[in-house]
Order: C-alpha cells, then structure tokens, then sequence
C-alpha cells in the first residue's frame, strides 16, 4: 500500500483537491484508494466523501491517534493508495501524517509566500529523510512559466520538484462540488490529463517502496 | 523606450533559506582532500557555515576541491596586490 502524504503549512495551495483527485485517479487506473482527511477544521475532504456517498474511494476522518489503525484496516482491505491530507498549519497531527507517508508531495503555488510557508514543512521531511517533492499546484493561468523557473529554483536549492505542473482550472472544484474528480466530470479536460500525467508520476517515485 | 518589468523569481534571502532546509547534496571526496601535498601546511580560518557550504558547492560545481578554489582564490588575490602567485607561471 502507497501511503502519500499532502503537506504545506499555507492554507488555499490545493491539497484537499489533489488528495482527492489522486484517490480518484488511482480507482481509474484500477487500484482501491482512500482519502485520510487529517484536516478536522476545514474537513473538505470529507464533505467531498459525503457527497459521493458509498461511492469509492473511501474518505475517512483521522487524527494522530487513529491514523496507525485507520491505516491498519485499509492495509488489510487491500487499498493500494492512500492520500492523507493534512491540515493547513504546524501540528503534531501534520508530523504523524509524515512520518506515516512513503512520499510527500508539498503543493505551492509559484509564489514566495507559498514558498516561505513550506519551509517549516520541508525542513521536517528533510530531517526524517522523507522521499518529498514540490508540484506546482493550482498554478494561475498565464503563470506556467513563471511555474517552471520556481521549480529550477527549488532544484537549484537541493530540493526534488514534480516535473507536472497543475494549473489552476474551473473544472477541478466544479468536479469536488458534485461529489466527483475532475477524471470523473470532465474526462477529456486539461486538468484531467494533468491529473493522469501526475499520478503516472507518483507511480515512479514510489515503485518498489 | 518604455523599460521592461524584470520578473520576480523568489527572492534571495527566501532562495538562500530553501538552500539551508534542503538536505544536504552526495558529495564525492575530493581528490586532494585531506593532505593535499607534502610540502604544504596546513592553515586554519572560520568563516560562517552558509559560507562554507556556498563555497564547496561551488567547489562541487567546478570539479574541485575547497583547497583548490580557495588557492586559486588567493593566487588571484596576490597577483592583483602585485605580490608573486602561489603557482607562478611556468
């Protein structure tokens, strides 16, 4: 079972969105996902999960004392994927969620004070000698050059980059409002194929872990 | 002739900071660390830690060692205060 974790202290970098559009692309691709929703405050996720009903991927509530467990049951369920999506902000419930992850994916948006946010993030995976990367993720239309020298940056600077780069595209919370994924709404957009091409990606990194 | 804006790519100190939380790069040991040459003395100095690790990266960068950059470095140095090279021409 593939356990990644979604984490950036800076809330509004998409990580609900890419939590739940990675568990939807892995259905796609044939694998059992979940989504854990570390984020008990903002609990879109969830939300997400209600409004699909039974409907796979399962979305479960967690916090640092249940993640193992919670886990646990999706290990013995067969689930191949599971994306934990951790809250907005410095906690011990984010560091559980880490420390519990194969890979970490950091979502940022091209801009400094995403950046600036993930720093505290990224120092923490460092120091656990975590697999991460940074994606450029809801990236605002115009801005995917602007996305590329960022990630040059962070490579420059010794951090590991997503090489997709996520655009910021309607379909994708219109897709989240109707209980779906954007593969599911919208199967020949854009952002869907940014989706697939991401978690073709994902795949790579975490093969043979 | 109207001037170009100049695009803002994060700024230093915020890519100087991504530098110090990243992990720190494999590196290969140098061919001349250690005792580099036996006619040689060995010389302490301290510089701060960002420094150190810009100039082995830099280093790292040019197929060097830290011994080797900081001699070309101070070679450079003499010669533009008149005084004779380490390495004089042969």
């Amino acid at each position: 079972m593939h356990v990644v974790a979604i984490g950036q202290q800076k809330g509004g970098v998409g990580k609900s969105s890419l939590a739940i559009n990675l568990a939807c692309q892995a259905l796609a691709a044939g694998d059992a996902s979940a989504v854990i929703d570390m984020d008990a405050e903002q609990g879109t996720a969830s939300r997400w999960g209600k409004r699909r009903k039974d409907a796979p991927p399962q979305v479960i509530a967690a916090d640092a004392r249940t993640l193992s467990t919670e886990l646990g049951k999706l290990r013995a369920a067969g689930v191949g994927w599971v994306f934990l999506d951790l809250p907005g902000r410095s906690a011990p419930i984010a560091s559980t969620g880490m420390n519990a992850a194969d890979f970490v994916l950091i979502p940022s948006r091209p801009v400094d004070v995403d950046i600036e946010a993930s720093l505290t993030t990224a120092q923490g995976i460092v120091r656990s000698a975590k697999p991460y990367a940074y994606l450029m993720n809801v990236v605002p239309h115009g801005s995917s050059q602007r996305a590329r020298k960022v990630l040059k940056v962070l490579e420059a600077a010794g951090h590991a980059v997503c090489p997709v780069i996520i655009q910021q595209k309607i379909e994708v919370p219109d897709a989240i409002a109707i209980g779906q994924g954007v593969n599911e709404a919208s199967p020949k957009s854009a952002a869907a194929k940014e989706f697939t091409d991401l978690f073709a990606w994902l795949g790579e990194q975490v093969k043979g872990r | 002739m109207a001037k170009q804006k100049q695009e803002h790519i994060l700024g230093a100190d915020l890519q100087s900071a991504l530098t110090s939380v990243a992990a720190p790069r494999a590196t290969k040991v140098a061919e001349t660390r250690g005792r580099p040459d036996k006619d040689k003395v060995a010389a302490t100095f301290y510089i701060p830690r960002p420094t150190h690790k810009r100039l082995k990266e830099m280093a790292l960068a040019r197929s060097t060692s830290l011994q080797q950059l900081l001699e070309e470095a101070v070679d450079q140095w003499l010669q533009r205060a008149g005084e004779p090279p380490f390495h004089p021409e042969p």
